[in-house]
């Protein structure tokens, strides 16, 4: 990488110098990746106050604290955040990075799974990191690529099914507001199925900024069940990128769920480019304290008789702001296209706040398009009549937003994850003002 | 002590005047029907006696066995005894019945000092109750009232009173928009939940459900007031001949 490039005022300048010698055995395109990568990041810098994307989303919780590259491996950031998860041994990760570096005490040599560090050195033939996400992808996105270096690399071959879930924890946290960088790669080939579930997570009120990148390939009739749970502490800042591309007849149903963060921002865009793909994107989006909880969708529909299905649910209790955008695109030759958008929200609070907002852009004319948002309050005769039962107000108002959010729970279809996903659920649902009177 | 004494209740919807000084004593083991036309008052009373906060209490008191009524919140009135089968049962979209009545039952028992049920005992008492009242198990696993026709809505409450077991229900035109064969069994379900003990109001329209719940006191509710009691031959007559002798009559002892 050359020397020009660096400019000392760019934010993580420093860290990008104490990181490149690292890096020196690395193979050239990567190198010459993260050179394209800095540059953009150099060019982009954070977004700007009027930018479309980040409208209703202040980045003061990143910009506002000088976080720092970490260079070492701190275990107890690893056990700070899986007491918080209490993962039942069915989901026992496969694969565990702290603040990006794996912790291989806790890593089983589970079949298919690699580390970015080991796969990178020569995925000829395979599936490339940054072939979906690079440079050009948004600056956060540009960052993360310029620091890339280890995280989790998941490649099926053609016509493999694997059964039980394929658990990447990434906890996070620790001393010194951490910068952290982490990257995953799936591949799923063709006719093979997986369940793939991320987790981000750290203690409870640690401060450090998680950047992330996820990119997930779906060869011809690939079928993934991706399931991202965002536990991070609640005083740090979560970016997320993830993007997927599906081939002829793929198959996917991703499942969101954004618990932490006092910024979480979860970008995910699916790119149907063969026909016969069908996605699923759902989301749910608890908040409560100050947290700003963000979700941007975007389905491009690049190829005829392709169907995406997508309901997001959000709960905001206090003072919590939560931002929906999802994007569908149709273009002129995705004819037969059957895209259906839902966003859901519930606000406990007089306080809380919603912004959602759909974006569509049709160019094909035979489609089928919807879109729906609304924006509520727990239902009076609901709470009524589960208290002329004999149920005291804080119970009915608990059962009545575990009911709304369980709705997205239930279509996860791997049984594992949903359990514990609705086990984890009560504890963390937002509280209402009126709760404790 | 009687179970329920309401004395002079008055209540008003925003300015309106609804209920004009009620006087209605109920003891245990007694059924009491309040028949009424539309506009009487009689839902009104039934949404003030639940603690329905629609409704601005402006005189009189209600006593349930001894206790100021009117104090109590909603969940401590159904924690206190008393049951109200609504005329409209809400529906609750993502909340399982079945988790639903274990909710409410362990929030009345522990109301009274016993320990929660578990699952396994909870499952015993609540197949006993559906037995008696005829109803199938497959009503456990649905959400609660959601895309129930009519009469099941009406069937799961009085479904909901059995395994509640409390000691006054009042029944809110449970008979309303039911079939023929939806009322026999709901009727028939009431009927079998009376148990000597037990005080039951049931407040209707019409003369029909009290076929199958046979009252032992009738009341008629007219503008805001109870204007005649009696037995089962009051609600026949009015059934037979309509409420305008009555009105007729009660004008002509208003003007004397």
């Amino acid at each position: 990488m050359s020397k020009e490039l660096h400019t000392a005022d760019c934010p993580f300048h420093a860290d990008l110098e104490a990181f490149l010698p690292d890096q020196l055995g690395e193979p050239g395109w990567l190198s010459q990746l993260r050179t394209r990568a800095w540059n953009a990041w150099q060019a982009s810098g954070y977004p700007v106050k009027g930018d479309e994307e980040w409208l209703f989303t202040p980045i003061s919780a990143i910009t506002e604290t000088t976080f720092t590259r970490p260079t070492t491996v701190d275990a107890e950031v690893f056990h700070a955040g899986t007491k918080r998860l209490a993962l039942p041994a069915a989901l026992k990760p496969s694969v565990v990075f702290v603040n990006g570096f794996a912790l291989e005490s806790e890593t089983s040599a589970a079949q298919f799974v690699q580390r970015l560090k080991d796969y990178n050195l020569n995925p000829t033939g395979l599936p490339r990191l940054g072939d979906l996400v690079s440079e050009s992808s948004g600056g956060f996105a540009a960052l993360n690529t310029a620091f890339v270096e280890d995280g989790a690399g998941i490649v099926l071959p053609e016509g493999v099914t694997v059964a039980e879930p394929i658990v990447i924890l990434y906890a996070n946290g620790g001393t010194g507001a951490p910068f952290v960088n982490l990257r995953s790669l799936l591949s799923v080939g063709r006719n093979s199925s997986a369940t793939i579930i991320e987790i981000y997570t750290g203690g409870a009120n640690e401060k450090y900024f998680s950047n992330a990148v996820t990119e997930v390939h779906l060869n011809e009739g690939a079928q993934l069940t991706h399931v991202r749970i965002n536990l991070e502490s609640n005083q740090a800042a979560h970016i997320g990128n993830t993007v997927i591309q599906m081939k002829r007849d793929s198959v996917l149903s991703s499942h969101n769920i954004v618990l932490g963060g006092k910024l979480s921002r979860h970008d995910v865009t699916a790119r149907l480019v063969d026909s016969g793909a069908s996605c699923t994107i759902n989301g749910i989006y608890l908040g409560h304290g100050d947290q700003l909880l963000d979700n941007h969708t975007a389905i491009d529909h690049a190829a005829p008789h392709c169907e995406s299905h997508e309901l997001y649910k959000g709960i905001l209790g206090d003072t919590a702001r939560g931002v929906f955008n999802g994007k569908i695109f149709v273009r002129l030759d995705a004819q037969k296209t059957d895209a259906k958008q839902t966003n859901q929200v519930l606000l406990l609070s007089p306080d809380a706040r919603i912004n959602t907002k759909p974006q569509l852009e049709i160019l094909a004319d035979d489609v089928k398009c919807t879109h729906g948002a609304t924006v509520g309050q727990l239902s009076r005769e609901a709470l009524f009549y589960l208290r002329s039962r004999g149920i005291g107000v804080n119970e009915a108002r608990a059962i009545l937003v575990q009911a709304f959010a369980g709705d997205v729970l239930a279509r996860i279809p791997a049984p594992a994850v949903r359990a514990y996903l609705e086990d984890l659920l009560p504890s963390v649902l937002p509280h209402s003002p009126q709760d404790g009177k | 002590m009687s179970l329920l004494d309401i004395r002079g209740l008055k209540a008003s919807a925003g300015a309106k005047e609804i209920l004009k000084g009620v006087n209605l004593t109920i003891n245990a083991g007694e059924v009491h029907a309040v028949m009424g036309l539309n506009g009487s008052g009689k839902s009104t009373l039934a949404n003030v006696l639940s603690g329905k906060d629609d409704y601005e209490v402006t005189g009189g008191e209600v006593l349930f066995e001894g206790k100021d009524l009117l104090e109590m919140s909603p969940e401590e009135r159904s924690r206190a005894g008393l049951f109200m089968a609504f005329q409209y049962p809400v529906e609750l979209p993502g909340v399982n019945n079945t988790y639903f009545l274990k909710a409410a039952l362990n929030a009345v028992r522990k109301e009274n000092g016993q320990e929660p049920l578990d699952a396994m005992d909870f499952m015993k008492l609540v197949r006993e109750k559906l037995k008696i009242l005829e109803i199938g198990e497959d009503l456990l696993k649905r959400e609660v009232n959601v895309g129930f026709s009519g009469g099941e809505k009406k069937r799961n409450e009085i479904f909901q009173m059995a395994v509640l077991d409390p000691r006054l229900a009042i029944l809110d035109e449970t008979d309303s928009g039911l079939d023929i064969d939806a009322l026999r069994a709901v009727g028939s379900g009431v009927t079998k939940l009376r148990d000597g003990k037990r005080g039951i109001v049931v407040i209707t329209h019409y003369q029909r459900l009290l076929n199958y719940i046979e009252p032992d006191y009738v009341h008629v509710l007219m503008d805001g007031r109870i204007v005649m009691s009696g037995t089962q031959e009051l609600a026949l007559k009015l059934e037979a001949e309509g409420y305008s002798w009555l009105e007729q009559q009660v004008r002509a002892a208003a003007a004397v």
